[in-house]
């Protein structure tokens, strides 16, 4: 069994982590290229959103590589991300491509659910040792998940360009061939000690940026333009709402583990928006007003075109910014989304925060 | 608040979305109790305006004209009645739109004031008891009703919404069905039990073509976004079914041998719908989406792939928003009518010829 999965973010390392841990062949999907793209949308619905196509993308280029079978998250509504799976399938089929899926849904009822359909995958281990690959996997995505947020703070204030980024990727690839938990945690430590030892302007008075939004626009950069980069060049403070540590232990492991989740953010959005609908609509609302709570100077939100939960979020947020004096830009992307374009619309907002930060006197 | 006390309560309702398939259970509800029902005007240009300003770019066509209709009721009701409908059946949702509408309207009429003031109660069926006799109870009780008024009214209503439904399963044409329910008074009109038989879909002998037209009730029997389809279809003479005329347990064997079920219950009438009709004879398939539409680019995939695998039936895709051009659409249809046409010429020659090699075959 030659086991692939679809790229999220930094996903590729957890997962690699988790299944190699268990005895299994991995074979990761290639990085996402325009290829990936041009596949998944040669191959899907034209109107199904992006992470659907760059799915496809994945999965017939790790195919090529020689993988049978993928793993992938599904959902039980109400957003359509519940129902890719069984569409990927059908796609698959027409094209005569063979590929096994297990489906790791959100539990219905209890966690055990989940580590049954695990099971599939895990064979023979024992449960103490998928136990413990998933802690080991578990751990690496904490890990993973400070050096990026860690990235998205200080990209701005670098004095030569790139600084961040190269010591970001070694910290991946060093995350990534870690052995043991142990290691793990001294790859986290070394390398946030050394994003503080790079020579950077503390003095810089920076415009401070919330991204809001749906998981998968946050996760991959390929999906979002490179956005947080961008505004990090662009001189903004990035703190992203969503990661992946957080999604796993608040939907995976039923918020075992005390790493914060979103119920507050939750709470907060509330009185705009009552009920849940699907996705991250309501943590679109509640972290914007998050955000504005915490002094930030404005809120981007992400999604992917035509998705429904951003949609209605969308619809709500002018209440929020209007209440809470938030600016917040929200932005779609899709297949025909360019990154030249992206980064006018990036900077012509983060230009509009600076002036109003001029206006009130808190930048020169 | 304004309670039926004081004076007879004019309750309007969105002539958009729920409207069509709920209308006789909340027209006979509101009427029993003693209220008075307006309805919004059909869709016009001017809704469709209203709705698009007030909306933002990307929600579906249907969506923006609710908000057009709910404004049209403005100053001439004393509220509208909106119900956040979540859930219609066990273990389903709705589109995530539905969840948020009422949220995404009052965020509109708090941002451009001028709507009328709104009713809303969540109608959820994954609660115990949640159901529309929950949400409509919840309703009354915020006007004032008795509870013994509100549960004589109740009685009525669901022996309206039965009748609709039981007649729409015969098989009749849901406006003409409907229409009925559009004047008021019907209520005082008397219940003679009513004997239903199932309509055959083709009766003997008879060449005129069936076509299956698949897509939201809230979409097809509005003639304005649906470019008057049904009534171009009629005029050409065509039979033109639709998933209501397909009870519930057929949606549900149609689809039974999905590895998963459809979790937006609207989705899976559209996919159970059309499975259940591709067994029948029909000559050709219309999917008609609404630009955006989350469930549709999945769902309609779907029955676009199935279609083609059984390779019998014709199918068309139509994808309609604000933008869509009629001419358009009407030449798009005539091309699929010339299809259909020519296919069916091409059958019975074929089966001439093989009268004709028999015959041969006999002669000699």
């Amino acid at each position: 069994m030659k086991i692939t999965f679809p790229h999220m973010g930094n996903m590729d390392i957890v997962i690699k982590a988790l299944l190699g841990e268990l005895g299994h062949e991995v074979i990761t999907p290639p990085p996402i290229t325009k290829r990936t793209l041009s596949l998944g949308v040669q191959y899907s619905p034209e109107f199904a959103c992006l992470p659907l196509k760059v799915n496809i993308g994945n999965f017939i280029e790790a195919v090529e590589k020689g993988a049978d079978t993928v793993i992938m998250a599904g959902g039980i509504g109400p957003c359509r991300f519940g129902y890719y799976n069984q569409v990927q399938r059908e796609i698959l089929q027409d094209m005569g491509v063979n590929l096994n899926m297990v489906v790791l849904e959100p539990p219905d009822q209890h966690i055990g659910e989940l580590l049954k359909r695990l099971r599939i995958i895990t064979g023979s281990n024992s449960w103490w040792k998928l136990i413990k690959a998933i802690r080991f996997a578990y751990e690496k995505c904490l890990a993973i998940d400070a050096l990026e947020k860690e990235a998205s703070r200080l990209r701005c204030r670098e004095l030569q360009r790139g600084d961040v980024d190269r010591v970001y990727q070694k910290g991946q690839k060093a995350i990534d061939q870690a052995k043991t938990v142990k290691e793990v945690r001294r790859c986290k430590e070394e390398y946030i000690k050394a994003f503080n030892s790079l020579t950077l302007d503390w003095q810089k008075k920076v415009i401070k940026i919330g991204l809001v939004g749906e998981i998968y626009t946050l996760l991959e950069p390929t999906a979002s333009g490179y956005m947080e980069k961008h505004l990090g060049y662009l001189g903004a403070e990035v703190d992203r709402s969503l990661y992946l540590s957080e999604w796993v232990n608040e939907h995976l492991f039923k918020g075992l583990l005390p790493v914060k989740g979103h119920q507050e953010t939750r709470k907060l959005a509330k009185p705009y928006l009552s009920c849940i609908v699907g996705g991250h609509g309501q943590e679109s609302i509640g972290g914007a007003i998050e955000y504005a709570k915490k002094g930030f100077d404005g809120v981007i939100q992400v999604g992917p075109l035509t998705c429904m939960p951003e949609i209605v979020a969308q619809s709500i947020m002018p209440l929020v910014e209007k209440e809470y004096g938030l600016p917040v830009l929200t932005i779609y992307t899709d297949e025909q989304t360019g990154e030249a374009g992206l980064i006018t619309r990036l900077e012509a907002f983060i230009d509009m925060l600076e002036r109003k930060k001029i206006a009130l006197g808190q930048l020169p | 608040m304004k309670s039926v006390t004081d004076k007879s309560i004019t309750i309007g309702l969105p002539r958009a979305l729920g409207y069509y398939e709920y209308l006789p259970y909340w027209r006979v509800f509101f009427e029993s109790l003693g209220c008075a029902v307006v309805l919004s005007p059909p869709t016009n240009k001017a809704i469709l305006d209203q709705g698009v300003r007030s909306s933002v770019d990307e929600v579906c066509l249907p969506v923006k004209i609710y908000y057009g209709h709910v404004r049209a009721l403005a100053g001439k009701v004393d509220y509208v009645f909106l119900p956040r409908l979540i859930s219609v059946e066990e273990k389903t949702y709705l589109c995530p739109k539905f969840l948020g509408l009422p949220d995404m309207i009052r965020a509109a009429a708090i941002m451009d004031g001028d709507y009328p003031e709104l009713l809303v109660a969540n109608v959820n069926s994954r609660l115990p008891g949640g159901g529309w006799e929950q949400a409509l109870t919840e309703v009354a009780l915020a006007i004032g009703c008795s509870r013994s008024r509100i549960k004589e009214a109740l009685r009525w209503g669901k022996k309206a919404q039965e009748e609709f439904e039981n007649t729409l399963e015969a098989g009749e044409y849901p406006p003409d069905v409907l229409a009925r329910w559009e004047k008021s008074g019907r209520l005082l009109e008397s219940y003679a039990p009513r004997e239903f038989t199932q309509k055959k879909l083709r009766a003997k002998d008879n060449k005129e073509p069936v076509i299956a037209v698949i897509g939201h009730p809230y979409q097809l029997f509005d003639p304005f976004t649906s470019m008057n389809l049904m009534g171009r279809l009629k005029e050409k003479g065509i039979k033109v079914i639709t998933p209501m005329a397909v009870t519930n347990q057929r949606s549900q064997e149609a689809t039974i041998h999905l590895p998963k079920r459809i979790f937006w219950s609207f989705g899976q009438k559209l996919l159970g719908g059309s499975l259940h009709f591709l067994q029948e004879k029909i000559d050709g398939l219309i999917y008609v989406a609404a630009f955006g539409c989350g469930p549709d680019s999945l769902v309609g995939e779907l029955v676009e792939r199935y279609a083609k695998r059984s390779g019998q039936v014709p199918t068309l895709y139509l994808t309609i928003d604000e933008h869509t051009g009629e001419a358009g659409i009407v030449t798009r249809i005539e091309a699929f009518l010339d299809l259909i046409e020519r296919k069916k010429v091409e059958i019975e020659t074929e089966n001439d010829k093989d009268d004709n090699t028999v015959d041969v075959a006999l002669g000699s």
